[in-house]
């Protein structure tokens, strides 16, 4: 009897310590959530149910290696896109998947994804706020877009809002400055000054340089009259 | 207690003397080494997909040591009559479990030892190395199957079958991987009865998901005495409860 009490205590004293752990276990459960993606596939659901979150995203890499590996044989556009959301899905904070993909994306000529790689590159932005290559590849592949796209523009001005990047504003000034060459509309002047101002006030010394050129450009042809 | 360590030692010696327990860690070497593959395969990151495969590969295969072993050796012991032996000498009920418990221990750290030395020497190999926090990680696998192996005990105490008590052990390890995700379905939940269900659910499986740090996605800071407390407490008190049950039940 008198070990039979012996246990209930012990028993009390284990609930009592495993209670006083519960508040900082669903703090920590609340923490740890915060940092997942919330909209996941039926895959990355059972892998994340499994606990295998990055031995998937390892696994999903691979796979994403050998479908890059097939471009020269096939337009496996469609795999990459759909297993680079899986893998960003999985584990947002992998940068390399980003990178690499979007790259594969948007500047294979074969492929010229762009929405497919802006999309990508906006979902890597929004859960690594702090890389800068993210930002670099989102410029590059809204440079090799060029102007002809006037969704990517629309979409790339909505990224400016969001991170006011000089590089990313340097890209939109080049692309309204060489459409403003070609058009000579209302439009595109006032986007073409509006972001210069804005290039102007980063106060960046080579930008500076070339707004001035692009404004002197444009006071030549006012003088003109044309 | 002393009683407890020799039946422990008799569990150590009696599986690792088991050929398919042996098999099995074979198998996983041979698994670990196919790891050495993954690099060739990947364009980026080769050191992260090894350590990742790496990491996961240990905790499967010695899960499904932990849980052949831990949820059938009492069972076994009771089909071959075995288990009288032991107890008719002045060993009591209590001894006799956690002897079990500190025997599947020591059979994880083995196992887990083993294997981590492993994977170091893959990592070598490719010129990489296993760093503090992949050991931290290593030592959260020990930890989550230490859980394991005292749940494998007590549903061996309550079930007289093999199936059902690899079954059980099995969807606690599955389920425990999702509590959070219980939370929300128990916050979502209209009726009443499934929020209850659902929140004590919540509370009575292993919280695998937050001590699973081998799948953290960021390095977050973590207070690892709580996390020690919450182990301890778990593995005292379903001891006790498959004490207090094994003390009652007909043999």
């Amino acid at each position: 009897m008198k070990n039979l009490d012996k246990k209930y205590l012990v028993l009390i004293m284990g609930l009592f310590i495993l209670s006083m752990q519960f508040s900082y276990m669903n703090k920590l459960d609340k923490e740890l959530k915060a940092y997942e993606v919330e909209a996941y596939t039926d895959m990355g659901t059972s892998l994340k149910l499994l606990g295998i979150k990055r031995f998937g995203t390892a696994m999903l890499w691979i796979r994403q290696t050998l479908y890059i590996g097939e471009t020269l044989e096939r337009d496996a556009r469609k795999d990459i896109r759909n297993n680079a959301f899986e893998i960003a899905r999985l584990n947002p904070y992998f940068l390399e998947n980003y990178y690499a993909s979007s790259v594969v994306l948007g500047l294979i000529r074969t492929y010229t994804d762009y929405e497919g790689a802006m999309a990508l590159l906006e979902l890597g932005m929004e859960y690594n706020k702090d890389d800068r290559y993210l930002i670099n590849y989102y410029g590059g592949i809204v440079a090799s877009a060029g102007g002809d796209n006037e969704e990517i523009i629309k979409n790339f001005e909505g990224i400016i809002e969001k991170y006011p990047d000089p590089l990313l504003i340097n890209i939109l000034v080049g692309i309204y400055d060489k459409k403003f060459e070609e058009t000579r509309t209302k439009e595109d002047f006032d986007k073409l000054m509006k972001y210069s101002i804005l290039l102007y006030e980063t106060g960046i010394e080579r930008y500076v340089e070339r707004v001035e050129g692009i404004w002197g450009k444009i006071e030549e042809l006012t003088i003109k009259g044309n | 207690m002393l009683k407890s360590f020799s039946i422990g030692k008799y569990i150590v010696r009696e599986n690792l003397s088991n050929k398919i327990l042996n098999g099995f860690l074979v198998f996983a070497g041979i698994i670990l080494l196919s790891t050495l593959l993954l690099k060739e395969l990947s364009i980026y990151k080769s050191d992260m997909i090894i350590r990742d495969s790496g990491i996961f590969l240990i905790e499967f295969f010695v899960f499904l040591v932990s849980v052949l072993s831990s949820s059938s050796y009492l069972i076994r012991e009771h089909k071959e009559k075995s288990i009288y032996l032991v107890l008719t000498k002045p060993v009591s009920r209590t001894e006799y479990i956690l002897g079990n418990l500190i025997g599947n221990i020591f059979m994880l750290m083995i196992y887990i030892s083993i294997m981590t030395v492993f994977l170091q020497g893959i990592l070598l190999y490719t010129g990489f190395s296993l760093n503090s926090m992949d050991l931290m990680n290593i030592l959260f696998i020990f930890l989550k199957l230490c859980i394991l192996s005292s749940l494998g005990i007590f549903f061996a105490v309550i079930s007289d079958s093999y199936v059902t008590a690899n079954i059980f052990t099995f969807s606690v390890y599955v389920l425990g991987h999702f509590t959070t995700d219980l939370l929300i379905l128990a916050e979502k939940s209209e009726s009443i009865v499934l929020k209850g269900i659902f929140t004590i659910f919540y509370y009575v499986l292993p919280r695998y998901y937050t001590l699973n740090l081998r799948d953290y996605l960021i390095p977050m800071d973590i207070n690892y005495f709580n996390l020690f407390a919450y182990v301890f407490a778990y593995i005292l008190i379903v001891s006790m409860i498959s004490s207090l049950i094994f003390e009652k039940r007909k043999l």
